[in-house]
């Protein structure tokens, strides 16, 4: 019996292992990822998110139209665009303190509409500035991180509402 | 829509331009008895070799690693050897290059307007699925660099006028070079267009259909191909019908050199 409960141990250990090892990136993307379901179709929540971000001294750097881009080779796909912004004394600042953290800039919105059976739903998605800014042991690039965190959701709760 | 308004509207003015060519010149005139070549003429020849090798060779160019973009290439390429051209046609009318003036212009009417042949089959089979891209949509987002927001309705218009700007350079360069031929001449000109665009980056590299087309079947290869068979077969015709001169490039280079001599001999 005793023998049969440190198997059944060693086996719940490993299964867990096991589970835990598996989801542990689905985990953690649900944790840096954010997907907002707007009350608008998906030209007004990219026009809103563009003018909210401009409202709040944002500049958009750039944007990549996937669904026009693909009606070049063929694709008929739903809305699908992501923005890219930045504000430029926050590059400042950052930048010649850790050019390594470029990787993490600008960032960026996407907007995109969902397939069946959850159409005509338009999601605004991101990735957590935080996460990003968190992974390189830098105290003030973390506060910064966190920051943003608070401003992409409020930009993100403003162009969706 | 995959295939938009202004691709239709560009393969209606150049089937309007096929039918023009052919309701005036109904049949095959004979050809005119060439002027003496002179080395005026040679080297005109040679300056408007160069934008018919320029236009469609930018593409090729820029979609090869490592080379500059097109926008770049456009802006500092392709323009100024259209700048070029027209002032080498003006030159050959001011001196009286007959031939060279009638080559310049029909190769490139010709040529563009046997682009339409082309796009017939070319969009047909974009639209079933046998291509990889509406190629000439791509051009424009190119020339614009605005691959990230996608064609609009200005970046189609410039496409396709490079589109038709690179046949045009296609049926230059080969009244330039090769002069006036029977129709089946224009017929292995297309073969040889499809064979330098089914082997080059554009294709191969950028658009990833391998070598003629097969890594993605027969589809692009049988498309690609009867639009070539068909801007070659309708160019021929064309060419037939209004490039007066018989005589390839080397004849006149032969003959340019030649003349000097002659003219000594006279005066003997």
């Amino acid at each position: 019996m005793t023998h049969n409960s440190r198997n059944l141990g060693r086996w719940f250990v490993a299964v867990s292992f096991l589970v835990s090892a598996f989801l542990s990136p689905i985990i953690s993307l649900a944790q840096d990822r954010v997907d907002k379901v707007s009350a608008k179709d998906f030209s007004g929540t990219a026009k809103a998110i563009e003018k909210t971000l401009k409202s709040k001294g944002f500049m958009i750097v750039a944007t990549v139209d996937h669904q026009n881009m693909l009606k070049m080779v063929g694709a008929k796909i739903k809305g699908a665009k992501t923005i890219e912004f930045g504000k430029p004394d926050m590059m400042k600042m950052l930048m010649p303190m850790a050019p390594e953290a470029g990787l993490e800039m600008p960032g960026r919105f996407y907007i995109w509409e969902r397939n069946p059976p959850q159409a005509d739903k338009t999601v605004v998605s991101y990735y957590r500035p935080s996460v990003g800014f968190g992974k390189y042991g830098n105290e003030m690039m973390t506060k910064m991180g966190k920051d943003m965190d608070g401003m992409w959701e409020m930009i993100v709760n403003e162009a969706t509402k | 829509m995959l295939i938009t308004y202004i691709d239709i509207l560009f393969v209606l003015a150049g089937l309007a331009g096929i039918a023009v060519g052919f309701i005036r010149r109904k049949t095959v005139l004979p050809p005119v008895q060439p002027p003496e070549a002179s080395f005026q003429e040679v080297i005109l020849t040679a300056l408007a070799l160069i934008p018919a090798a320029v236009g469609p060779n930018i593409l090729v160019v820029a979609l090869t690693p490592g080379m500059p973009s097109m926008d770049v290439l456009t802006e500092y390429v392709l323009i100024p050897s259209i700048v070029l051209l027209l002032i080498v046609a003006v030159v050959a009318h001011r001196l009286n290059l007959e031939r060279l003036s009638n080559r310049i212009w029909t190769g490139i009417w010709v040529g563009a307007v046997s682009t339409a042949a082309l796009d017939v089959i070319r969009l047909t089979g974009f639209s079933l699925g046998w291509m990889p891209g509406n190629m000439p949509r791509m051009f424009g987002v190119l020339i614009l660099d605005q691959m990230a927001l996608g064609p609009d309705d200005l970046s189609d218009f410039v496409g396709g006028l490079y589109h038709y700007w690179a046949s045009a350079c296609f049926g230059l360069t080969y009244t330039l070079l090769v002069g006036r031929t029977r129709w089946w001449g224009g017929l292995i000109w297309g073969i040889i267009i499809e064979i330098g665009m089914m082997t080059t980056p554009p294709m191969v590299i950028a658009m990833d259909t391998g070598y003629f087309g097969l890594k993605q079947g027969f589809g692009v290869l049988g498309v690609s191909l009867t639009a070539h068979i068909s801007y070659g077969i309708v160019l021929g015709l064309l060419l037939e019908r209004y490039t007066k001169h018989r005589g390839w490039i080397l004849r006149i280079v032969k003959e340019a050199f030649e003349r000097p001599v002659t003219l000594v001999q006279s005066l003997k």
